[in-house]
């Protein structure tokens, strides 16, 4: 006999299965479209499975253009930020969680507001005061306007207040400097904190197509995001098979660092707060 | 080891004064107590010893020398805080061996030092293990181990045991007291607990509302309270206050002596009036008996007091005669200052039961 309980669990699984299947879909989707020849992409109706597996459309995305060196770029840029970033929310969070300092007030609210521009709004003048500089075709564009995160540090000083101020009492009474205080009681209290933010940043930065697209005109310094546009623009229309095989090359970095940081991510979500 | 001198130390929070002119000398290797009720300024006067709130006025002095400049970590203290401050994500061993890290000893030194620290608070097995992980007792214990390993001048605790459940609170009571018997420095202890006081301090020290009511032994504190406040605050049930106008069995000529005290467990009751003290007629309206004593709600006409026996329990409603002797009353002003009257005793003279009684 079928129990209401079961028949609520059947239908709780049932709508996960298809809210699982809708957000999978299109990634199955361009994973199996990788894999196709040219002829069937564009066959109607879609066919699910390829006749053969053509896994050198990987190989031909890949010597395209010099992808390497676009790979390289996108990590090395990612990498970098997330570095910067970090280094600079630390002692920024901290300063705004825990010191009295005159200005305190305007300056986290002038944070605040650099949280809510776009750099749709801030590109131009960063290109202009960028290339005045000669700083155009170099890293600097691409790292320098993102080694501050207002986000990162706003999301931080929240975390950072959650701290116990005899924390950092006891610390002090222990001739902790004041740095030691940031890295070795704070940071770690905030983990699951900085690994969400790092997450969130590194994924920005590494699929981010715009901001590179703006502030580089040579190979030397695009990114891979570009770099896969770029396969659209191959003569004799668009070879979807091509630019999905890039795409999964864009995307495969990504899963995993997810699939390393899986279990820290689910305990920021469900270990918010500091015991 | 030292001493610890506080000398007219002010703290104002804004524009609210919270400590006013204090004065306080803590003996070398004292057991030093700080007692007073909620929000009389205990932590704070701590707190500026150790260096986390600086001081308004005055000056704090370590063996003669002037401390108020010198930031926390360099003051020699080690403090342990009500809710213990372990930092959650180290574990036991790095908590102990933090403060260790950060004064640059050398590593063998560290670990010995934990060895032999650890040994004596009982934590060999849980060394490394998170705090969380740890009972209330356990972190009390390495929130000790902590400051101890240090080997500071002096100990500053704040209520140290408030989040121990009875049994465990009197046992580590016992064990905070060995442990000053065999560290020898000065302990400053903050409580709100009489009881804890009493029984651990060799001085207490007692506050109300930023001020120092009364600084000395406990036996003293008991049998010779300074004012009305600490008369009030040592005892349970505290000391029996009367106006002395509501009491025409004492004679005065004493103008001053406007308040009468006697301590419940300092009543005599008897079936017929006594001789040589203050008898006062009274009918017990309530009792409750905890075993050990029993405590009696009295009222002479209208009066109520209270009086504490360890005998076996008298019954409702009698009525007898509640005896003090002279040398257990206390007088005080009408600014609850305690006055010594013993040289006009010959003064006071009671009628009781219509009796004129001469002392
Ligand atoms: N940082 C602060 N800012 C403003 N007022 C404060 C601050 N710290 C303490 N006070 C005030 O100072 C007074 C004394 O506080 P304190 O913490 O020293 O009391 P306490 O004797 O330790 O009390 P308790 O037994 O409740 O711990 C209180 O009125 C409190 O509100
Ligand atoms: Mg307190």
């Amino acid at each position: 006999m079928i129990t209401v309980e079961k028949m609520l669990k059947i239908v709780e699984w049932t709508g996960l299965a298809v809210i699982t299947l809708i957000f999978v879909f299109p990634f199955i989707w361009m994973m199996i479209t990788a894999l196709k020849s040219l002829p069937e992409t564009v066959v109607f109706p879609p066919e699910w499975i390829p006749e053969t597996w053509m896994w050198s459309n990987f190989k031909v995305a890949w010597s395209s253009g010099p992808f390497l060196r676009y790979f390289f770029n996108s990590l090395f840029v990612a990498v970098a930020i997330l570095v910067l970033q970090i280094l600079t929310m630390v002692p920024a969070a901290y300063a705004f969680s825990r010191y009295q300092f005159p200005g305190r007030g305007f300056l986290f609210g002038l944070t605040m507001a650099a949280l809510m521009i776009p750099p749709q709004i801030t590109f131009l003048p960063v290109f202009l005061q960028m290339s005045e500089w000669g700083f155009i075709n170099s890293y600097i564009p691409l790292i320098l306007p993102y080694a501050a995160s207002a986000f990162g540090i706003f999301l931080l000083r929240q975390s950072f207040m959650q701290v116990p101020e005899e924390l950092i009492e006891a610390a002090r009474l222990d001739e902790a400097s004041e740095w030691r205080i940031m890295w070795r009681i704070m940071v770690p209290m905030a983990r699951p904190v900085l690994v969400t933010f790092g997450l969130f940043s590194f994924i920005y930065h590494w699929n981010d197509y715009f901001w590179p697209l703006v502030m580089t005109n040579s190979d030397a310094f695009r990114t891979l995001p570009i770099g896969i546009a770029m396969l659209k623009d191959a003569e004799g229309g668009i070879a979807w098979n091509i630019v999905m095989a890039g795409n999964m090359i864009l995307v495969i970095p990504i899963l995993i660092v997810f699939f390393v940081a899986q279990r820290q991510i689910i305990r920021a979500f469900v270990y918010s707060g500091v015991k | 080891m030292a001493a610890i001198e506080l000398k007219d130390v002010s703290k104002r929070f804004g524009n609210q004064t919270v400590i006013r002119n204090l004065n306080l000398w803590v003996e070398d290797g004292s057991f030093t107590v700080l007692v007073g009720p909620s929000g009389c300024g205990k932590s704070t006067t701590l707190r500026m010893i150790a260096g986390l709130e600086q001081v308004s006025d005055g000056e704090i002095r370590m063996n003669g020398d002037p401390i108020n400049h010198l930031p926390p970590g360099k003051r020699d203290v080690a403090m342990v805080f009500q809710n213990y401050a372990l930092y959650p994500t180290m574990t036991v061993r790095e908590n102990i061996e933090f403060g260790l890290k950060n004064k640059k000893v050398p590593k063998k030194e560290r670990q010995q030092l934990i060895e032999e620290i650890t040994a004596v608070v009982g934590l060999e097995a849980y060394l490394d293990r998170k705090p969380s992980t740890l009972s209330g007792g356990q972190r009390q214990r390495v929130a000790l181990a902590r400051a101890m390993v240090k080997k500071p001048k002096v100990f500053l605790m704040d209520e140290p045991l408030s989040n121990l459940d009875a049994k465990l609170r009197a046992q580590m009571r016992t064990e905070l007291i060995e442990l000053h018997k065999k560290l020898g420095t000065t302990f400053i202890y903050v409580t709100h607990d009489q009881v804890e006081a009493m029984s651990m301090g060799d001085k207490i020290v007692i506050m109300n509302e930023g001020e120092i009511q009364q600084a000395t032994e406990p036996m003293e504190i008991y049998q010779q309270p300074a004012n009305l406040f600490t008369a009030l605050f040592i005892g349970t049930p505290p000391m029996n206050i009367i106006e002395k106008d509501k009491i025409p069995q004492l004679h005065s000529h004493n103008k001053d002596i406007v308040y009468v005290g006697f301590r419940p467990e300092k009543v005599v009751l008897s079936n017929e009036p006594l001789e040589g003290g203050l008898t006062l007629p009274a009918e017990i309206v309530n009792r409750e008996i905890l075993g050990h004593e029993t405590i009696y709600q009295m009222e002479m006409s209208g009066i109520p007091f209270k009086v504490k026996h360890y005998d076996h329990p008298l019954e409702e409603g009698m009525r007898l005669f509640a005896y003090i002797a002279y040398k257990n009353l206390y007088f005080f002003d009408r600014e609850g200052r305690r006055m010594e009257v013993e040289e006009n005793k010959a003064d006071l003279q009671t009628v009781a039961g219509g009796v004129r009684v001469c002392p």
